[in-house]
């Protein structure tokens, strides 16, 4: 009866945590380069139910299993494509196929940290350096990428940079084995597992477009209500459990 | 659940400020070289439940992460030319290219690109002023005084440099060239109204385009440019803000049920 009121409560709570993962997809729609969050849920570990006063070791005193509940086991991203919004700014780019444009952020100890990312809005900063909009540096095969005061700037499928005609640099693009051992840090960004192993870039870029949210409102308005109806029937299991206590506890001792 | 809620309003909270952006560029749909506005969003923190943990072939190999909603990490500008629109008034100037015209006002500098330039009169002396009379600088920071005679017959070529007739009909050299700069980070100019931009640290300073190697603006007389404003795009913006804060309503309303289920527990 009690392990019937816990069952439901973790119901309650693993749905709390899914409707947290939602919300916070749904509040990303907009963002560019963005990947919705996807949760796994694993049931408790099944527990061996015996029954008791008979011979402890005897194989036919098993009852069967149970589980208590459920939680989420993995966050994992969802890396499909966002779908691509054209802006023809010469400086806004898009990647067509797996891969991260690399970004140089200062580190911990004042060191510089490599990390990843799909939001390809990038400007200039009052240097020439190529950075992305919160200042961080675009990396190239030779680390920053500076370019002139003015002149024509184009990016080809590669990602090479050429400006006025001139080759400049080529953006460093990566792309992981195992996407799951990215992790997201905020401001469009993906930190890498030291050991997460890198693979060549074989997709292309596109300049003049962005990569939208692939967050897909239809999808995650389903999730929406599935979680609600989830919470409430837990809510009710809840609610039965508590009535046939309360019988329990004050009907029987009336007797 | 207090997450759902906050990641939820926050992310109704970023499409107001898109929807504000938009409705200011649709308002400007027809200011002279209005330059318009894009909202950027980026994610938030990440608050990590578990880490992952990568032992030997065992042990979780992804960390649990749940977000705490969006923001809004710039509203870039973006500064391509708007259509050019013939006026036919000789002192209607577009710039094609990069640049930008430079002007004198009370507070210092400023810079625009919009050329709807005028005359003015002041004490006997004839400038040429924008619209609200801040006079525009030629090369060598220099206003613009020019003989009576000059304003019926002005003629600026592609370079800037302002010629007229005298009254005998001779193209006279009034030695003045209208000064264009320009910067290596335009998105970092503040807007500062009224057309005018003002420099920022992060726009770099003007560099004068007849100092710098490298291919120049046109000045054409005659046009204006107008807003790079495209309606459709506006609405389109407009459409997906409206249903994106919509949606995001929905997560706080089913936040708000599950609350309230909650609640309900203890009878």
């Amino acid at each position: 009866m009690i392990r019937g009121i816990y069952t439901s409560a973790s119901g309650m709570i693993l749905n709390q945590k899914l409707m947290d993962i939602t919300a916070n997809n749904v509040a990303n729609v907009s963002t560019t380069g963005f990947k919705r969050d996807v949760a796994q849920v694993e049931s408790f570990r099944n527990m061996l139910v015996y029954r008791i006063y008979d011979k402890p070791s005897s194989p036919d005193n098993a009852i069967g299993y149970m589980s208590l509940g459920a939680d989420v086991s993995r966050i994992v991203s969802d890396f499909s494509q966002g779908l691509y919004i054209k802006t023809d700014e010469p400086l806004n780019l898009a990647i067509r196929g797996n891969g991260f444009f690399a970004v140089e952020v200062p580190g911990g100890q004042g060191g510089q940290q490599a990390l990843y990312t799909r939001n390809g809005a990038f400007t200039l900063n009052s240097r020439g350096e190529l950075v992305t909009l919160d200042g961080f540096y675009v990396l190239g095969q030779n680390g920053r990428i500076v370019l002139q005061n003015h002149g024509q700037i184009r990016i080809d499928e590669q990602g090479n940079i050429y400006q006025d005609g001139r080759f400049v640099d080529r953006l460093r693009v990566v792309d992981f084995q195992d996407k799951m051992l990215l992790r997201k840090l905020g401001n469009n960004l993906f930190e890498a597992d030291a050991t997460a192993q890198q693979i060549p870039f074989s997709g292309k870029i596109l300049q003049g477009y962005l990569e939208g949210s692939n967050v897909n409102s239809v999808q995650e308005m389903v999730n929406m209500i599935n979680v609600l109806r989830a919470y409430e029937a837990n809510q009710k299991a809840f609610t039965i459990h508590d009535e046939t206590l309360q019988k329990a506890v004050s009907e029987i001792a009336r007797k | 659940m207090m997450r759902a809620l906050y990641s939820a309003a926050l992310g109704m909270k970023a499409q107001q400020t898109n929807v504000d952006i938009i409705s200011n560029n649709l308002a400007n749909v027809n200011t002279t070289a209005f330059k318009k506005d894009k909202a950027e969003f980026k994610d938030l923190l990440y608050e990590t439940l578990s880490r992952a943990d990568v032992v030997a072939g065992d042990g979780k190999p992804v960390s649990l992460q749940i977000g705490h909603g969006v923001t809004i990490s710039a509203i870039t500008k973006s500064f391509s030319e708007g259509n050019l629109e013939r006026t036919e008034n000789p002192l209607d100037l577009a710039i094609q290219g990069e640049g930008f015209f430079v002007v004198l006002t009370p507070n210092g500098p400023r810079y625009t690109r919009d050329g709807s330039f005028k005359v003015s009169n002041v004490e006997g002396q004839i400038k040429l002023v924008t619209s609200d009379g801040y006079p525009v600088l030629a090369e060598g920071d220099t206003e613009i005084v020019l003989p009576e005679t000059a304003i019926s017959s002005i003629t600026i070529d592609e370079t800037g440099r302002i010629t007229y007739k005298d009254a005998e009909g001779q193209i006279q050299d009034s030695g003045f060239k209208i000064k264009i700069v320009r910067f290596i980070n335009p998105q970092g100019l503040l807007a500062e109204g009224k057309n005018l931009y003002n420099v920022s640290a992060a726009s770099g300073d003007p560099v004068s385009e007849e100092e710098t190697e490298g291919p120049k603006s046109r000045i054409l007389q005659g046009f204006l440019e107008m807003s790079n404003v495209q309606v459709v795009d506006e609405m389109v913006k407009l459409i997906i803000a409206q249903r994106a804060y919509e949606i995001n309503s929905k997560a706080i309303q089913t936040a708000d049920d599950m609350l309230s289920m909650a609640n309900n527990l203890k009878r």
